[in-house]
């Protein structure tokens, strides 16, 4: 698991070969960011604990974005759809069946798979670009759909208000509160994805993404896999959804558009393809230069002399755009590559030796 | 009877107007192998700033003029800038970068030219031509149209009869086999690029005239891709065919299948057909059939 280990650094058997945390420093590491999680909420005031629980709500779409478009290397471009789907069924459940907050986003998840099944479907027959396609027609064809559905129950254009969120007679609505729960579920399933990704279906993705037609003709269910990538990437896209609609308090088909998609596409460029890592350093940069120039983004301009009136959602693009093309040029391994590189460092100091290429997990 | 005719009236121009936007995919596509996805926003940028020069005073032709070196001037920058030190890379790579570059665009947009929006001019003349059945069909539609079909045929002829043109096909087919049967392969990416430009400034005249500019008409864009695939990816005289199927099929919807549907049947149409193509026949009409080998 860990990169380019040094010499006498082995192991003795298979399963400590795989085995997640392999040092003590990496467990101290774990422990220590475990703590400043917890902590996070009574270190910050109400604008950065809403971005601690958008990041993290954020985080899990991406991850599992990054297990259809990294690992399997099908683009998507509706993940922010299958977000919305995520998001609809779990208030439909809460609204018009009356079920609680787990139920209802296992339901969303349950709900957005399914929806991510069918639309992974055309698969089999197609790939690339063509595939992308299809899920950019998810978005609009999602778009269409959820306000179309009947009224009662699914609020057509006003969309669904959500009843305050609780946990077994625990009332969550306090921020604080939702932070822990989002937290707790973003834990769960990125390491649920790092298993994934290490399980013997992780290893598939790869050969499926690597060359399909070798992966076939050494017996992989080539369609099969693919399918259900996208399966597990619409399953987390739909707890996220669950949890942005309980967030927010409500859900709307508009809240779910096609530059979201493309954000969580930059998340993973940026980040790296490929690895959990990746998508986890990704998020976090893109999320905080993004609440950055939303939040400092007028000011820093009033500088320069120039007025941005509020308006940062351009000057949010700009930069996200910017950071995709440089981070495609200048270092395409993305940031992941940058951090396992740093580590590499530290520990030979003060040899020279760079790390060149290695597995980033 | 009328209907039918009426479906034609106005379906037709708006087939066209789609072909016109999905020839900047293709031109990009056949001569480089890139998907093009900033496309939307290149054609916004064009009618953004049309309008831009009007508000300032500028008459319609020669601002459609200025736009046109703008835009190529811009197709250029996008080439040199984010795709040339990506050259050689995945096709994924590739498709990223102009993701970015969407997002860039869509950006400047907003933040240089301010979004000017309004009623774009009616550049193909007014007034309108009696048909059977008290049908009314616009001069503008029928020039429209012609003008297209002029452009598709024309880009048809270059990229199979001109050196250029099959030189820039043999790019995209191989950048190092082109490049050492001496074929300046930078230069024929920046024409194509520059195409591209132009091409989204004369979409942008077409399928704006007369219409209201809001600020997401670069989802245009998005509604051009049935065109693109059902046309084929590759072929460039397939869009004006597939342009008309998606047109007529769209304006059939709004006939037919809107009043059932509460509205709107006609706007997610043209994604259920591509979602359609793209199970029964991926390469589209008259996209070429690709034979893998291990």
């Amino acid at each position: 698991m860990s990169v380019a280990r040094s010499c006498g650094d082995f192991s003795q058997s298979y399963v400590a070969d795989r085995r997640l945390l392999r040092t003590p420093p990496q467990r101290v590491m774990l422990g220590v960011l475990a703590l400043v999680l917890i902590a996070y909420p009574s270190m910050t005031n109400g604008e950065w604990l809403r971005f601690g629980t958008v990041t993290a709500t954020t985080l899990i779409a991406v991850v599992g974005l990054q297990l259809l478009v990294g690992l399997t290397g099908l683009v998507s471009v509706g993940q922010s759809a299958f977000m919305g789907v995520g998001a609809y069924f779990a208030g439909v459940a809460a609204n018009s069946l009356h079920q609680s907050l787990p139920v209802c986003v296992v339901i969303g998840a349950v709900g957005s798979m399914m929806v991510g099944l069918a639309f992974g479907l055309p698969a089999a027959r197609i790939k690339g670009f063509y595939l992308a396609l299809t899920t950019l027609a998810a978005q609009y064809v999602f778009a269409f759909v959820i306000v179309r559905l009947p009224q009662q129950e699914f609020g057509g254009d006003a969309g669904l208000t959500m009843p305050t969120p609780s946990l077994f007679g625990l009332n969550l609505s306090s921020p604080w509160r939702l932070y822990y729960l989002t937290i707790a579920l973003a834990i769960i399933l990125v390491t649920a994805a790092l298993f994934i990704q290490e399980s013997v279906a992780g290893h598939l993705f790869v050969a499926v993404r690597d060359d399909d037609l070798a992966a076939s003709m050494t017996g992989v269910a080539v369609t099969r896999y693919r399918v259900l990538a996208f399966g597990i990437s619409a399953l987390y896209a739909g707890v996220a959804g669950a949890l942005l609609a309980y967030q927010d308090g409500f859900v709307n088909a508009q809240a779910f558009s096609v530059f979201d998609s493309v954000f969580f596409l930059g998340m993973i460029i940026i980040g790296g393809m490929g690895t959990v890592l990746g998508a986890i350093l990704g998020t976090l940069m893109l999320s905080f230069i993004q609440e950055a120039v939303n939040l400092w983004g007028g000011s820093v301009a009033g500088v320069f002399g120039y007025h941005l009136n509020g308006q940062t959602g351009p000057v949010v693009n700009i930069v996200t755009g910017l950071a995709i093309c440089l981070m495609l040029i200048y270092e395409p391994r993305g940031l992941a590559f940058l951090y396992r590189r740093s580590e590499s460092f530290f520990r030979l100091w003060p040899f020279p030796y760079a790390l060149t290429r290695a597995r980033t997990t | 009877m009328a209907t039918l005719l009426q479906i034609l009236v106005v379906g037709m121009p708006i087939g066209v107007a789609y072909a016109a936007v999905a020839l900047g995919f293709n031109v990009i596509y056949r001569s480089g192998r890139v998907f093009n996805i900033a496309l939307g926003e290149m054609f916004a940028l064009a009618a953004f700033f049309i309008m831009w020069l009007l508000n300032r005073g500028v008459p319609a032709w020669p601002a459609v003029g200025i736009t046109g070196l703008l835009m190529i001037a811009v197709g250029l920058l996008i080439q040199r800038l984010a795709l040339r030190p990506l050259l050689g890379q995945s096709a994924l790579s590739l498709f990223m970068a102009t993701l970015g570059v969407l997002l860039l665009l869509n950006g400047a947009d907003t933040l240089v030219l301010n979004t000017p929006t309004g009623t774009f001019p009616q550049l193909f003349g007014a007034g309108a031509i009696r048909l059977p059945y008290a049908v009314q069909l616009p001069v503008a539609s029928v020039v429209g149209v012609a003008v297209v079909v002029i452009i598709v045929l024309g880009f048809v002829a270059f990229f199979s009869r001109t050196q250029t043109g099959i030189a820039m096909t043999a790019v995209a087919e191989d950048h190092e086999v082109a490049q050492s049967l001496g074929i300046n392969i930078e230069r024929s990416l920046a024409l194509s690029w520059a195409m591209c430009g132009l091409l989204s400034t004369v979409a942008a005249v077409v399928y704006l005239a007369g219409q209201q500019v809001t600020s997401d008409i670069g989802s245009v864009a998005f509604l051009a891709l049935p065109v693109v695939l059902l046309g084929g990816l590759e072929s460039i005289g397939g869009v004006i065919l597939a342009g008309l199927v998606v047109g007529l099929g769209q304006t059939s919807a709004a006939e037919w299948l809107d009043p059932h549907f509460h509205g709107g049947a006609s706007e997610v149409f043209p994604y259920l057909l591509m979602l359609l193509i793209l199970l029964v026949r991926p390469e589209g009409f008259f996209g070429w059939k690709r034979v893998e080998r291990v």
